[in-house]
């Protein structure tokens, strides 16, 4: 189980890590507000964890201004999700300033209750997790999601990193149902990456996360794609700031990108969409 | 420079990538073995090429695993993937750098 001493972010930027994160400092446009797009806050079942209070000691020491925070695969989850996304509600009352709360839900149970109950409570997303709660993206009931979200004008951020193998095919259909759907692809699509820049890079709806996301597979998204249709995110409690942000913004370095660029990853871009 | 030509040097960064991912995946994983595999990225960024060729890189990737395993081995998780990812993406980015393109 992590603790708090080995989440904490000096441990993350001293030793051979000091010099890492002297660059990566250096490397952040001057005035970039840079915006955690991919966060969690909870417990998870298995058995990591980030409460309020760590999660803000982590973005005050990085410099990170504002995050996305959802919940883990909570083991007291129950079929609607409704106590951790409280706990994350909870956070974000606590720190408005600095959370941007989305709620989780289960597609393989009825999920309109908890829906209705947390966009009228005032969640800014959902985020989805077809590993931890095993669907696909194209299965009925959560295209039936993608259309209730896209009607609420409610972003969705979906797991589409590791572990996945589907990501574009599914997505096709979800556009083909809800074509309004305001998407953030979590960790790029990491195996899918350029297949999916090519069907959704032009889709003004979409936008791709990096979190997690080795730099040589940034790098190709940063070729590949436009700069705008990236934002920055660091998987905390599985991934961390210091090395998130070197492993961005040392992509975006190797690929060329300005300093306007850089500075849209890290917060204009997923800001124009959550203000 | 050193004299090593790109190629050689890229073959060796190439493995030692290798090595990393292992390592990283094992730790992911949480197999019994991590700690080995952990071992052998940690062997193979140990060797140095003709010259010294490389040796920026691989010394800083010497230092990072060297945390990590140390960190692994006390059970602090996150600051040793943090440095195996770091140590990856030195790695991935001068083997980019060293084919010569940029955007």
């Amino acid at each position: 189980m992590a603790t708090e001493a080995e989440q904490s972010v000096e441990v993350l930027t001293s030793g051979a890590m000091a010099g890492i994160w002297e660059w990566t400092r250096s490397q952040i446009p001057a005035g970039t507000r840079i915006f955690d797009a991919h966060a969690h806050i909870g417990v998870d079942v298995d058995g990591r964890r980030m409460t309020a209070d760590g999660m803000r000691s982590r973005m005050r020491a990085a410099g990170v201004e504002r995050s996305i925070v959802f919940p883990l695969n909570d083991p007291n989850a129950r079929e609607d999700f409704s106590e951790p996304n409280d706990v994350v509600w909870d956070a974000y009352e606590r720190h408005p300033e600095f959370f941007v709360p989305f709620f989780r839900l289960n597609p393989h149970y009825p999920y309109e209750k908890e829906f209705e109950r947390c966009v009228e409570r005032g969640f800014a997303g959902l985020k989805l997790h077809p590993v931890s709660q095993d669907f696909e993206l194209d299965d009925p009931p959560v295209l039936r999601l993608f259309e209730l979200a896209a009607e609420a004008q409610l972003p969705v951020l979906i797991h589409a990193g590791f572990a996945m193998e589907r990501v574009v095919e599914p997505l096709r259909r979800a556009f083909e149902r809800a074509p309004d759907l305001r998407l953030i692809i979590g960790h790029a699509a990491m195996v899918e990456l350029v297949e999916a820049a090519r069907a959704f890079g032009d889709v003004p709806s979409v936008i791709f996360e990096t979190s997690v996301v080795s730099a040589h597979d940034l790098y190709v998204l940063f070729n590949v794609i436009s700069p705008e249709k990236v934002c920055y995110g660091s998987d905390i409690p599985y991934g961390d700031l210091p090395s998130t942000l070197h492993s961005t913004l040392a992509a975006a370095r190797a690929a060329g990108l300005s300093d306007a660029e850089i500075s849209g990853v890290l917060c204009g871009n997923i800001g124009r969409w959550l203000g | 420079m050193s004299g090593v030509s790109a190629r050689l040097r890229t073959g060796h960064l190439l493995r030692l990538c290798r090595y990393l991912d292992m390592a990283i995946i094992s730790m992911w994983a949480s197999s019994g073995r991590a700690h080995r595999t952990l071992g052998m990225a940690q062997a193979c960024a140990g060797e140095t090429l003709p010259g010294g060729a490389e040796e920026e890189t691989l010394g800083k990737v010497r230092e990072l695993l060297a945390e990590a395993r140390e960190f692994y081995r006390a059970g602090d998780f996150a600051p040793a993937m943090a440095r195996m990812r770091v140590a990856a993406d030195l790695c991935s980015l001068r083997i980019i750098e060293l084919a010569g393109e940029r955007r």
